[in-house]
């Protein structure tokens, strides 16, 4: 099974879902799928890698260990963000009338499979 | 209260430990163990935990506080340097061994680790305190303590770094008295012990150069011109030796009346940690440079947001209450709120450390806020990071972000219905 396949099995199981990738810690983007021009992981992994890395941050200062999912809200969408393994992140974009819940759920469906196919 | 959620704490890490030990779940629940009293099991799991991940700062200051508590204080000061060969910038660590140095007498090394805090965080009051007693205490003494004396052979380094922070803080107070002259003298002996060190090197040129510019005039000013002090390092062994000033004379000039510091003019000088814009001095209109920082320092220190309204006594009364009703949702630990400079303005719940940890939820807030802007997927509102023993939720509203910390049991709609509530209240207030 590839990475795109898993990817939009979880995207077609979401509703309002916009996009959804998979990235390594160092903001090389593995693969993505949108159904939204403006959801483009490609140029912008980096700062997906660097939202992590802050929530990591947040997370060893509060003393409540290990990151394991993020959830960023703006005026125009959520985002979710589990991680896979310790160098890989999947990040799946919502928009705000969207099933958040079921987003949650199938990301967390989804990990093991990405996980099976990156060892 | 505090006992129960402590030990229901303490239960719920542990089984989380056993079910991966080799889980970062580790520091959380020997700090439990600390707080709990119980420093021997915190040892033992600290200990057992730094084995498989020597580098995580938090275990090592848990491990600090550990030590701190059993009276080894010098294991305690040892760990926490440790911390901050990791982590350079852990507040924490600085405050305890900031405190450990207060306990020995070492005033002069309290001091450094005081001001490391504020150019972190200009305005921590807490700290601002410590180092004022620290100050005070210093200026006190005629010598340095015996205990200062009697560290080992290899702090020797260390030793000079105390020794010129503490002459740094007094150039900045000579400038802040307009005594440059002075200043200039206690820069030149900087530089004289770190002829490398180019922020000094500039700041004594800039000293100098708005010297000769305010006061073209003055005899002072004559004597220190620009050409000296960019002399090659091997000239400077003589400088040392002209311009030796004692932490008595250092901190008490007595020429003139208007050169006594007052505890304001301290404060004043420590709580322009780490900005390096001048500001002028509105009785005497003389510019004052801000305190020296090394680069790395410089560089990370969040920007001071100056568009941050003044909140009125009613505004502050209802945040209160916008807090009180939070903190009542089951599984919200502490929540507070904060500037977007980090300063905690009003808090519930668990409130040690706040400003410590006010000051890095802002700037993470902020760091993420950026990246976010970068996504093209609109303006940030909350972040929720959920991570092994709980979770830590963000949220922006006008120039303040609302910190909400929670256990991890806690029910994540719920949390969101009473954040709903609490964003609208707050719409409402401001």
């Amino acid at each position: 099974m590839d990475f795109k396949k898993i990817l939009e099995e979880t995207l077609s199981n979401v509703e309002g879902a916009i996009g959804a990738g998979l990235v390594g810690m160092d903001g090389i983007v593995i693969d993505q799928i949108s159904h939204n021009s403006t959801f483009d992981i490609n140029a912008v992994g980096a700062e997906y890698s660097s939202i992590i890395k802050n929530a990591m941050r947040a997370s060893s200062n509060f003393g409540l260990g290990n990151t394991a999912e993020i959830l960023i809200t703006t005026d125009k969408a959520t985002m979710i963000m589990m991680m896979v393994g310790q160098n890989y992140f999947v990040t799946l974009a919502i928009n705000l009338d969207g099933n958040l819940g079921r987003g949650r759920l199938e990301l967390k469906k989804a990990i093991p499979k990405f996980e099976k196919e990156l060892t | 209260m505090a006992k129960d959620s402590v030990t229901s704490e303490i239960t719920e890490l542990k089984k989380k430990l056993e079910e991966n030990p080799d889980s970062l779940v580790f520091a959380p629940l020997a700090e439990a163990y600390r707080k709990q009293g119980n420093l021997e099991e915190a040892f033992k799991i600290c200990k057992k935990g730094l084995e498989k991940h020597p580098n995580n700062a938090s275990a090592r200051v848990v491990l600090g506080r550990v030590y701190q508590g059993q009276g080894k204080v010098q294991d305690a000061a040892s760990e926490l340097k440790k911390v901050l060969e990791l982590d350079p910038e852990n507040l924490m660590a600085h405050s305890l061994l900031g405190s450990i140095y207060m306990e020995k007498g070492d005033h002069q090394a309290a001091i450094e680790e005081y001001q490391k805090i504020l150019t972190l965080n200009p305005d921590d009051e807490e700290t601002q305190t410590s180092l004022k007693q620290a100050i005070e205490k210093a200026a006190g003494e005629s010598k340095p303590s015996t205990s200062f004396k009697s560290e080992p052979s290899a702090d020797e380094k260390r030793t000079t770094s105390k020794d010129s922070t503490a002459t740094l803080t007094v150039a900045e107070l000579y400038l802040k008295q307009g005594h440059y002259d002075k200043a200039i003298e206690v820069f030149r002996e900087l530089l004289a012990n770190d002829p490398q060190n180019l922020m000094l090197r500039q700041k004594l040129t800039e000293v100098t150069e708005r010297q000769q510019k305010e006061s073209s005039a003055e005899s002072a000013s004559s004597k220190l011109k620009k050409s000296e002090f960019i002399k090659p390092p091997d000239q400077k062994e003589d400088v040392l030796e002209e311009v030796h000033i004692d932490a008595k004379s250092q901190s008490k000039p007595k020429k003139e009346d208007d050169s006594k510091f007052t505890n304001d003019d301290i404060l004043q000088v420590m709580r322009r940690g780490g900005k390096d814009d001048l500001v002028v001095d509105d009785k005497k209109h003389r510019p004052v440079p801000a305190v020296v920082t090394p680069p790395s320092e410089a560089k990370t220190t969040p920007p001071v947001k100056k568009d941050e309204p003044t909140l009125q006594a009613s505004q502050i009364d209802g945040l209160k209450g916008i807090l009180a009703d939070l903190s009542s949702v089951e599984g919200i630990m502490r929540c507070f709120v904060t500037g977007n400079d980090g300063i905690t303005i009003v808090s519930m719940g668990e409130t040690s450390n706040n400003a410590v940890l006010g000051k890095q939820a802002a700037a993470i807030f902020d760091s993420t806020n950026r990246s976010v802007a970068q996504l093209n997927q609109g303006k940030m509102q909350q972040v929720l990071v959920t991570a092994e023993s709980g979770h830590i939720l963000l949220v922006s509203f006008a120039a303040y972000v609302l910190v909400v910390l929670a256990n991890s049991k806690i029910n994540l709609g719920l949390l969101r219905l009473a954040l709903e509530s609490a964003t609208k209240k707050l719409d409402k207030i401001l």
